[in-house]
């Protein structure tokens, strides 16, 4: 009954709403559409491309922060979509950055003794890694279970059906 | 004689449970890292969880190094956050946050769900309530933002017993009686009694989310990551150890 309330009400609202919209639009002529192209590019992959990009490379700079993620002595900082720097931080007054571990669309991870769990992109990916991360492999992917990364204004990309996409970037 | 046969079965049975229970826990407590509030990601014994826009999809892990999709959960729209405490699931979403229990672990089953005005919400908790920060200011939604605190300790039934407006918070962490808010500065606030929680204490840094592990604050910001050492018999004792500049 409450929810049924709520609807009618929303009902009369968005009527009376859309009568201002028209409103407006008699009133001025200068009325700005809404874009219909999104102000992003998507950077995709071939899925055989995108499939060998997770690899670890010796540090890089950390350009934007993500989440983090504390294990043992390391604490992980994600660089969104772009991969985690790696950081051994057994003395916290002195962290020290270890690695660059590149996976491509991640934002997530989680980490049950020596496997991590992160997003790549569309994909879930199991990865194995040693002490100082210099050797990390996949042991699992699991294609196509996170939806589809949107353009910050959120539209979809307009891609290929082998490609993935790990990011978006400003059009000029 | 059979009757004799059973009780010992069962009772062989019982000290089988409780064994595995404990190592279980054990385990849990050594074997996995920890995330801040924002996180998507968990894991609960042997399965994963995690949350996108819409779902809860959960992996079995009995065999750490090969997942197992075995479920996806409609849980509503605009999800953020997933948090665990003991066999709780707490999601967190533009409009509310939902509760779920694991008994079955394969297919979470929804507990309660909280409805709010529309704002970026994580939500942590602990034994007896959940805290729930409401940012409106970054174009989530409305233009209020706020700290919640509710009373779950039946919960199935989570009471709203405080509510106080803030700037625009986002990622927060439990530090025994003492709650970490990141706010427009980390607020720091004392909710011996929740429903009166008293601001005790500030950092001025500008951070999005925390980890609080042992006596280590590791804060995120946009402009860095910064370490501190607290103090939990004097909170006004806060040490800096470190900064990463970016």
């Amino acid at each position: 009954m409450k929810k049924k309330t709520h609807l009618i009400v929303l009902f009369v609202f968005t009527i009376l709403f859309t009568s201002c919209i028209w409103d407006a639009t008699d009133d001025t002529d200068d009325i700005i559409d809404p874009p219909f192209q999104s102000a992003y590019e998507a950077i995709s992959l071939t899925r055989e491309a995108f499939e060998t990009s997770t690899e670890v490379i010796g540090t890089k700079t950390l350009l934007e922060t993500g989440k983090i993620y504390v294990k043992d002595q390391y604490l992980l900082i994600n660089e969104p979509n772009k991969g985690f720097h790696i950081y051994d931080n057994s003395n916290p007054a002195n962290p020290v950055n270890i690695k660059f571990l590149k996976v491509l669309g991640s934002t997530d991870i989680t980490i049950k003794e020596n496997v991590l769990y992160i997003n790549n992109a569309v994909d879930l990916i199991a990865l194995t890694y040693n002490s100082d991360f210099s050797d990390v492999q996949i042991t699992k992917r699991i294609r196509d279970v996170f939806p589809v990364m949107l353009s910050p204004d959120r539209f979809y990309p307009n891609i290929g059906n082998d490609e993935v996409v790990v990011d978006w970037t400003l059009t000029n | 004689m059979k009757k004799i046969i059973y009780i010992i079965f069962v009772f062989a049975l019982a000290a089988c449970t409780s064994d595995s229970d404990s190592s279980n826990q054990l385990e849990a407590l050594s074997d996995q890292g920890q995330g801040g509030s924002l996180a998507r990601f968990t894991i609960l014994n042997d399965y994963l969880y995690t949350v996108d826009n819409n779902e809860l999809d959960v992996f079995n892990i009995s065999n750490i190094e090969q997942p197992v999709q075995v479920n996806t959960v409609f849980i509503g729209f605009n999800i953020e956050t997933l948090f665990k405490y003991k066999d709780y699931l707490y999601i967190g979403s533009r409009s509310g946050m939902f509760i779920y229990d694991t008994e079955n672990p394969e297919a979470p089953n929804q507990l309660a769900s909280v409805e709010h005005f529309t704002a970026c919400d994580p939500v942590i908790a602990n034994d007896t309530h959940a805290f729930v920060t409401l940012d409106g200011s970054a174009g989530c939604g409305a233009n209020i933002s706020a700290l919640e605190i509710y009373d779950v300790t039946e919960v199935n039934e989570p009471v709203l017993i405080s509510s106080r407006n803030l700037i625009g918070p986002k990622g927060l962490g439990l530090y025994g009686n003492y709650l970490f808010v990141c706010d427009d500065e980390v607020k720091i606030f004392d909710i011996s009694n929740p429903e009166e929680s008293v601001l005790v204490n500030s950092i001025n840094k500008n951070a999005f989310d925390v980890i609080i592990q042992n006596d280590l604050l590791i804060l995120i910001g946009n402009n860095g990551l910064y370490q501190y050492q607290l103090n939990n018999s004097d909170i006004q004792n806060i040490i800096e150890l470190s900064t990463l500049n970016i």
